[in-house]
């Protein structure tokens, strides 16, 4: 009987509280919709992430035109190779000074390169990310890698500097902004114009109009932002497959969380009832301090921690092992057949200098190798350690999660490296061979020449990567809500 | 009378701690930056001299081998850096460093240091520029924005004005002291950058000194033109508008659009004006054109230079004709990289202007494209690098080419396939190519090339003095 009284008395609770926030919350959209400051912030932010997505889709748009470009070329250059050389060993024609598509060694180090291309994810024009630094597309030919693996894409480094203007950078930047311009007089506002001490006058919590009031403005907020993220891809026509729906679906998770962070600072810095003004500096150095200043010191500190050596110093170390082994080409060419009896020629040809020549860059690759490697590895421990102090600031959080789902951050691209750099070892294991076993190639074997295709990250880990994220902002906005709801309780409504 | 307003703002600001803590923090903030920034420059210099000159050593020492085959070996040329770099590094972690000289092709520059960052770089590095550019005037807005709107709140500006005190006078006073207090933070920043300087330009000569002080002036120049921009905007806003909560707002605004989005979005308007082709297509086709006029001009040319010397074998030339047929490809060749490269350059200086043009929006872009202009950090003086190298790389290789034609040096036993590689030289010849050297363009160079930019600030002050001016005069008390 007891206990009926009181489940029945906290649902009545339950009833009343919750039809005060709905009420408060329409009131407060009622004053919302008639305030002009809404509708033109909204209009901006609608404005800018359709600039966003505009520039995005026209970069990916542009990119899949250069790997779709390259690859028809590609698929012409050997076909008609093909067809040459059929020619050739028919009778039929003869072959043009150094374009042979008969000789292994020109076909796999410049006639019949191939390109490896890293494809753009469904999701890629909303987030440019790194993709307009790193290269996606690598000519690979049977030379060592550091011939084609440095090359670098034709882009003005004024704009590299600048940064892009896509659907990520408003999100990050400005997302926050509007937020906080919605959110910085929550309370003062109505403090400072007395509405607050004639709603207090009536039986409801402090707590309770502002989670209405907050709730109000996140809703209209992130409705939109996710609504224009869904439009972005949308109109972008982006091929979504299944992974593409489920990382749509995360990225508009991630923007609400993100959206909630904000909300919650802004929540916290009303709590502490000083005046509008102070209020607004207040958000904006907390925005400069997460958004501007922290990313930097952390780019500073990580580059500290594990600095990547001088390239220039492999560059001229490489130039050093060239002449060295180039002057030695014929010792390094015995001893290359000492270790592969098999590929030793029946009859050696006094003319062949590039057998000779890739006897000595093994050689030399190998011993670069270590050096090599070690600028790959110190750049994927800057990564990793950048990865796990992003939880300093959500919008290092922001970067990395829509980054992965976009699949433009550095992750992808070092797994894109590794694949061309196993892609570039099967090259030349078909066609080195060949080469110094003076064999010529046939028409047939076009058919078999390797070919790259990127291998993606299993979806699974990618996503566990984003929540991993997500899980530290939602902490990090459950902390603030918290310590904000706890200084509501000493609000000075008066004074 | 203004002395006395101005020493009062000062006082007020001084004694305000979220002045002190702000200001504190970014006098931090400049002076890591300038440590880092010094730091950088003094690797990066050290690593570039020590790489260029390694470079001249290699091919020096490359051993006795055929002229054409040394034009092959190449050489490097690495981009010097001016002492002011390190106070803006501008374009220089997207640049490449490095650019290889050889026969045949001009080759991009390669290794862009931003390549081998964490992503997290992409936020922006911290420099003294940056600071400069974005967040001293976010402080410069926060000391100002109260000045009339804070005093007309809490109606102090009618006691003020009743008191007979000259609406002028009032603003004179009110700029002066928020540029003292602006000014304890500066100043001192601005000595200790100068010290860096210096520390960094000696052991150049006087006129490698004067000429860099020059520069810096130049650079304290334009920030201080910018700041005033920066408060006279302030002033103006907060005498206009009625409460200091919105001028707050609309100068926070005014900020992020200056310093955020007007940057970004012309950067983007600029790629779309004028695009730039892929990496692939561009060097697949240059590469195909300039194949293209190789085929067949070799035996043309053969046939006209045997018939000028009323000869019927090349052998029976006066020189290997295979160093006139090296250079002549060569030189075609060149007059399609000049092609390729020339309309790229043309884009590249295309995107440039639309972004200038961003600083009729944003006085941010104007001292941003100056300043790195004047620290040698833009993209202009990277293209004027480019062509250098390019112009070395010519000389290079045609004097290769003409060692190749006349024969130099002894004929090789073991030589094989073309007369082109039948003679080997050594030292003797690669001491005829001096070494590369690259004088970074003057200021008035700079001035000259970023004086969209120059104007365009100018003209920012000449309309901020304005409206503070009218916006002062016509102050209401309500």
């Amino acid at each position: 009987m007891m206990d009926k009284t009181i489940a029945l008395e906290q649902t009545t609770g339950n009833r009343i509280t919750s039809r005060t926030l709905s009420l408060v919350m329409k009131h407060e959209w009622r004053l919302l919709s008639r305030d002009r400051t809404l509708w033109i912030v909204v209009a901006l932010l609608a404005a800018m992430m359709a600039y966003g997505c505009w520039n995005g889709a026209a970069w990916i748009g542009f990119q899949r035109g250069t790997i779709a470009g390259a690859l028809d070329e590609e698929r012409a250059r050997l076909s008609s190779m093909q067809r040459e050389l059929d020619l050739i060993e028919r009778g039929e024609a003869q072959p043009a000074r150094f374009r042979d598509p008969g000789r292994p060694g020109w076909v796999g180090e410049f006639l019949g390169e191939r390109y490896a291309t890293l494809p753009p994810s469904p999701l890629a024009a909303l987030s440019v990310g790194q993709r307009d630094l790193y290269p996606y597309c690598f000519r690979v030919s049977t030379q060592s890698a550091d011939t084609f693996i440095n090359e670098d894409e034709i882009e003005n480094p004024f704009n590299l500097a600048t940064g892009r203007f896509d659907a990520a950078f408003v999100i990050i930047y400005l997302f926050p902004l509007v937020i906080l311009a919605l959110g910085y007089n929550l309370l003062s506002g109505e403090k400072e114009d007395g509405a607050l001490l004639l709603a207090l006058s009536q039986p409801v919590r402090l707590s309770r109009i502002v989670t209405a009031k907050l709730l109000a403005r996140a809703l209209v907020v992130i409705a939109l932002a996710v609504t224009l993220s869904i439009a972005g891809v949308t109109l972008n026509r982006a091929n979504t497959g299944a992974g593409g729906t489920a990382r749509l679906a995360l990225w508009t998770l991630a923007v609400a969380l993100y959206g909630l962070f904000w909300f919650a600072v802004a929540a916290l810095v009303n709590a502490r009832g000083r005046g509008s003004a102070a209020n607004a500096v207040a958000l904006a150095a907390v925005w400069l301090a997460l958004v501007i200043i922290v990313p930097a010191l952390l780019a500073v500190f990580v580059s500290w921690r594990h600095p990547v050596a001088s390239r220039l110093a492999f560059i001229n170390a490489a130039r050093d092992e060239r002449r060295e082994t180039s002057a030695r080409t014929q010792e390094l060419l015995a001893e290359f057949f000492a270790a592969r009896p098999e590929l030793k020629p029946a009859e050696p040809d006094k003319n062949d200098f590039m057998s000779g020549f890739y006897a000595a860059q093994f050689d030399r690759d190998k011993r670069l190798a270590p050096l090599a490697a070690s600028y790959e590895a110190q750049l994927q421990r800057q990564n990793d350690l950048a990865a796990r102090l992003r939880f300093l600031s959500p919008a290092l959080v922001m970067q990395s999660a829509l980054n992965d789902l976009a699949g433009t951050g550095f992750d992808r691209y070092a797994r894109f490296v590794a694949q061309v750099h196993a892609f570039h070892r099967e090259w030349q294991e078909f066609f080195l061979p060949k080469l110094f076993k003076r064999v010529r190639l046939a028409p047939d074997d076009y058919n078999r020449f390797p070919k790259f295709q990127y291998e993606e990250e299993a979806e699974g880990s990618v996503r566990l990567r984003v929540l991993l994220g997500l899980a530290g902002l939602l902490a990090a906005t459950l902390a603030l809500a918290l310590a904000a709801f706890r200084l509501l309780r000493r609000y000075p409504v008066v004074g | 009378m203004i002395t006395r307003i101005a020493r009062k703002e000062f006082v007020e600001m001084t004694r305000d701690g979220r002045f002190r803590w702000s200001a504190a923090i970014v006098f931090c903030l400049l002076i890591a930056s300038l440590a880092i920034g010094w730091k950088h420059y003094r690797e990066v210099k050290s690593d570039r001299d020590a790489a260029q000159s390694q470079a001249y050593e290699q091919w020096l020492n490359q051993g006795r081998r055929n002229p054409h085959s040394a034009a092959h070996y190449g050489m490097y040329a690495f981009k010097p850096m001016l002492p002011l770099a390190l106070v803006d590094r501008g374009v220089e972690a997207y640049t490449g460093a490095a650019v290889f000289l050889e026969a045949h092709k001009q080759n991009e520059f390669r290794l862009r240091p931003a390549k081998d960052t964490a992503g997290v770089a992409r936020f922006g590095e911290l420099t003294a520029a940056m600071l400069l550019q974005l967040i001293v005037p976010l402080l410069v807005i926060l000391l100002a924005f109260g000045a009339f709107a804070g005093e007309r709140e809490v109606g102090t500006l009618r006691q003020l004005l009743s008191l007979g005190v000259s609406r002028r006078a009032l603003g004179a006073g009110k700029a002066l002291g928020v540029a003292g207090a602006l000014g304890l933070l500066i100043v001192p920043a601005a000595v200790i950058g100068a010290a860096a300087l210096a520390l960094s330009t000696s052991g150049g000569s006087g006129g490698a000194l004067m000429a860099g002080f020059g520069r810096a002036a130049l650079v304290a120049l334009a920030y201080l033109v910018y700041f005033t921009v920066a408060l006279l905007v302030a002033l103006a806003v907060s005498a206009r508008l009625r409460s200091s909560r919105v001028a707050l707002l609309a100068l926070l605004a005014f900020w992020i659009a200056s310093g955020m989005v007007a940057p970004r979005a012309a950067s983007d308007l600029a790629k779309r004006l004028h695009p730039t082709p892929s990496t692939i297509s561009f060097a697949r086709e240059m590469e195909k054109e300039i194949l293209q006029g190789e085929q067949g001009r070799n035996e043309k040319l053969k046939q006209r230079v045997l018939a000028e010397h009323g000869v019927s074998r090349a052998e029976d030339l006066p020189f290997n004709f295979e160093g006139l047929s090296l250079q002549d490809s060569e030189e075609r060749g060149d007059e399609v990289i000049d092609r390729y490269y020339n309309a790229l350059d043309r884009a590249f200086a295309a995107q440039t202007r639309v972004q200038e043009l961003a600083a009729l929006v944003s006085p941010y872009q104007a001292v941003r494209l100056l300043s790195m202009g004047l620290a040698g950090t833009d993209p202009a003086q990277q293209r004027d690098f480019a062509r250098a190298g390019e112009a070395y790389r010519r000389m290079m290789v045609k004097k290769m080419n003409e060692a190749v034609r006349s024969n130099e040096g002894e004929l090789d036993p073991n030589y094989f396939g073309t007369q082109t590689l039948s003679r080997k030289t050594g030292r003797e010849m690669w001491q005829t190519i001096p070494p590369f050297t690259y004088d970074t363009p003057g200021a008035a160079w700079v001035l000259k090339n970023h004086r969209r930019s120059a104007l365009l600030l100018l003209a920012w002050v000449a309309v901020a003095t304005l409206a503070a001016w009218r916006a002062v005069t016509r102050l209401s008390v309500e």
